[in-house]
């Protein structure tokens, strides 16, 4: 745990009472859903990049063109969700950057997939961590977009032949 | 971590904002306390993932043949059950049962006052069949079970403090997808989980 995410967890378990403490507990809740869309971001340009590639294979790609297009889209609901939720506490949205360095270069199906895996996997990592910075009123958004991203990234890895031992975690997110 | 921005974002550094690494620590180690709530849902995952376990025992005895999805399954909650009790040490049980075929799974007690979710044993089908009909019908009862566990980790999820919020948001993204591998395993649609 950095110095710097340690100093987070013990804001977010200090006193919550009086106009210091709110104002502490607004920003913490901020800085997770701006996390949680930088995240996203990436995962909108990664899944794109990923779909692009598969695109031109034709038909034999088209269920893992489909996948490629299922997280994408569900990447752009949850951006256009936190994004909502940001400026709603008076924040201001994470922008996106141009251009991502993506972990695996798509150039066919398996490596199109393996990008996919990557990527939710990461995402997943990043909200899991945010719902202990996420209070009653938000988390939710942070709880059922990991369940998304472990489901997309075990479809991902199963679809490259991975066998469920494999394929599955048992936390998602944790590990 | 590969995948950072040509801009300077990484999100290696994205993912450590507000770490909270599952398993990592001991629960409340750092002068935080965990709620009654907390305890209370700690218990009730620890009995679920116990009663799922079993049944998992139980269902690769009966069906040779998916005992491969099985043990996978059962290992996962295995170690939920590890991770749980490694955060909230109250949780870890005296004693387990293991039931053979045929047999419901019952969970161990969920003590908690005011438990925050229901806890169920898991039932198998009567029978020690391996037909494909028995094999759907034990596919169907784990498929039950695991998106009730979900669906109750869900809850718990949004209930309990920051301290265990993770945990429990892991644990339902793990069902959700464990059900999902067995919708899959039955011949049915995927995504007749909790979440799709």
């Amino acid at each position: 745990m950095t110095g710097h995410s340690r100093a987070l967890r013990l804001l977010a378990s200090g006193p919550t009472d009086g106009s210091s403490g709110h104002d502490a507990r607004a920003a913490i809740t901020v800085r997770a859903l701006n996390t949680m869309l930088a995240a996203s971001h990436a995962a909108i340009f990664a899944t794109a990049a990923a779909g692009g590639a598969l695109a031109p294979l034709g038909q034999p790609a088209a269920g893992q063109r489909q996948q490629a297009r299922d997280s994408w889209l569900a990447h752009l609901r949850l951006r256009d969700e936190l994004t909502a939720m940001i400026q709603a506490r008076g924040g201001t949205p994470a922008p996106a950057l141009a251009a991502y360095r993506l972990p695996t270069r798509p150039v066919d199906v398996p490596t199109a997939l393996r990008l996919l895996a990557q990527i939710e996997d990461v995402c997943a990592a990043v909200a899991h961590d945010a719902t202990a910075s996420l209070g009653a009123d938000t988390r939710a958004v942070a709880v059922d977009g990991l369940a998304g991203m472990a489901l997309r990234a075990q479809r991902a890895r199963l679809a490259t032949g991975a066998p469920p031992a494999t394929a599955s975690r048992a936390l998602p997110g944790a590990s | 971590m590969g995948l950072g921005g040509l801009g300077g974002l990484s999100l290696v550094g994205v993912a450590e904002v507000g770490c909270a690494r599952t398993g990592s620590s001991t629960a409340g180690a750092a002068g935080q306390q965990l709620t009654t709530q907390d305890l209370s849902a700690a218990r009730s995952a620890v009995a679920r993932a116990t009663a799922l376990a079993a049944a998992y025992r139980a269902a690769a005895g009966r069906h040779p043949a998916e005992s491969s999805l099985f043990d996978t399954l059962r290992t996962h909650h295995e170690v939920a059950v590890a991770t749980v009790g490694a955060q909230v040490p109250a949780t870890v049980p005296t004693s387990t049962a293991t039931p053979g075929a045929g047999s419901t799974a019952e969970p161990p007690a969920a003590t908690g006052a005011g438990s925050t979710a229901p806890v169920a044993g898991v039932t198998l089908p009567p029978g020690n069949g391996d037909s494909p009909a028995a094999r759907a019908a034990t596919m169907a009862a784990l498929h039950g079970a695991e998106t009730r566990a979900a669906a109750a980790a869900r809850t718990d999820a949004l209930r309990v403090s920051g301290l265990l919020a993770p945990l429990f948001a892991s644990l339902f993204a793990a069902g959700n997808a464990q059900a999902d591998l067995l919708a899959t395993a039955a011949g049915g649609p995927a995504g007749s989980g909790v979440v799709r």
